[in-house]
């Protein structure tokens, strides 16, 4: 009888499948399970993923800061102007500042970080207890200067302001909207924290345009690259 | 992180390094593969321990990852790749040639499957899961596992290489 001419049912299949799978999985070489780099490339790809979730949040409130900062100040001219040092050679070294030290990024606003990786923003000097009270990384719109709502301003304004994790200091970032790259400044505390801010005012375009941010390494390789769509201010 | 869930991941890996690797080996057709599915499996799933730990059935939860990403990297066009590896390809001795034969039968006849007809068939005759249980990994329906596996064992029936290697060894093996 030649294999033709034998029935071959689908329950001799089933049987006959069971057996040599079991084989064919038994002549696998089980390697011992490589934790310790799965565990180290795990936590890699949760310091980019909490990164890219927490620029996005920033992109995002800082997309309404001047949307609120114009409302309060009625929408002048000056504030929608982009001051000439947001698109420049930010490259080589961050700038280092003091903890709770209010410095400016452009527009009309202020920033201020923390020891323990908070990020705060005002339209002025920021208070210690305010500065105490922002939430994690980014600042919530609480202040007042921020939170007037529903001003129409005539040209969408986003102010990039964001906070990355990272032991290896950036030597450029830059931060490409609409068409142009802008390049952002590094800012960071004395020591070594293991982040850094960065800040950069794009100037006034689609706010549904994406955000793109490249972080730079010392021999200018790209050592992280991340996107974001901000929200309309 | 912290070190007591490091410790718990070590032990959810450890109790399942090898039966995970055996299953991605006949989703993959190759050992390297295998090694990186399960690999990147279990990092993406301590990235998100957290969301593991609060499934219902993390161990579930795992298996559904491994067979979505099985599922994609079958899809994925086919490319040549170099590997660095800490461990030389096996050779086939003359005490595991027949073991080897049957493997490469096997994987050949698995290799005409469909992604989710091959994921079928390994749930339900390597690892013995239920209609049930290979429905709730894959995210669909017992009637669709049916049909899967209907048309696999179809194809299989009609592989002349896996009819002989089972007439020559008996079905009873």
């Amino acid at each position: 009888m030649t294999n033709e001419d034998r029935v071959w049912s689908e329950e001799d299949v089933v049987a006959s499948l069971s057996v040599q799978l079991d084989r064919a999985a038994g002549t696998l070489v089980v390697p011992r399970p490589p934790v310790a780099a799965m565990i180290r490339d795990g936590r890699a790809r949760r310091r980019r993923r909490r990164a890219a979730t927490a620029l996005g949040a920033a992109v995002v409130v800082a997309g309404t800061v001047p949307f609120a900062w114009g409302a309060f100040h009625s929408g002048t001219e000056r504030s929608l102007q982009p001051p000439a040092s947001t698109v420049g050679e930010f490259s080589g070294s961050a700038r280092v500042v003091q903890p709770y030290e209010a410095f400016d990024i452009g527009a009309g606003l202020q920033m201020t970080l923390k020891e323990d990786g908070y990020l705060a923003l005002s339209g002025g000097e920021l208070p210690r207890s305010a500065a105490e009270d922002t939430g994690p990384s980014f600042s919530r719109p609480e202040e007042p200067t921020f939170t007037y709502p529903g001003f129409p301003l005539p040209h969408g304004r986003l102010v990039l302001a964001g906070m990355l994790p990272g032991e290896e200091m950036p030597t450029r970032v830059e931060a490409e909207w609409g068409g142009t790259t802008h390049a952002a400044r590094i800012v960071t505390l004395p020591g070594e924290p293991g982040w850094y801010a960065i800040h950069a005012d794009l100037g006034s375009g689609d706010a549904g345009q994406p955000v793109t941010i490249t972080v730079f390494g010392a021999e200018g390789e790209v050592l992280d690259r991340l996107h974001s769509a901000p929200a309309a201010g | 992180m912290t070190h007591e869930e490091d410790e718990e991941f070590h032990a959810f890996v450890a109790a399942r390094w090898g039966r995970l690797l055996r299953t991605a080996f006949l989703l993959t057709g190759h050992q390297q593969d295998a090694e990186d599915l399960v690999q990147s499996t279990l990092t993406r799933a301590f990235d998100r321990w957290g969301r593991v730990r609060r499934a219902d059935d993390p161990e579930a939860y795992v298996w559904r990852m491994l067979l979505n990403a099985a599922t994609d990297r079958l899809r994925a066009p086919r490319r040549l790749r170099e590997r660095l590896t800490t461990h030389l390809p096996e050779r086939g001795t003359a005490d595991h040639s027949e073991e080897l034969a049957v493997r490469d039968v096997l994987l050949e006849a698995l290799a005409l499957l469909s992604s989710r007809q091959r994921a079928v068939v390994v749930l339900r005759y390597l690892e013995g899961r239920t209609e049930t249980e290979a429905a709730l990994l894959l995210g669909t329906t017992v009637g669709t596992v049916r049909s899967h596996t209907a048309r696999a064992l179809a194809t299989l029936r009609g592989n002349p290489a896996l009819r002989d290697l089972t007439d020559q060894r008996g079905v009873a093996q």
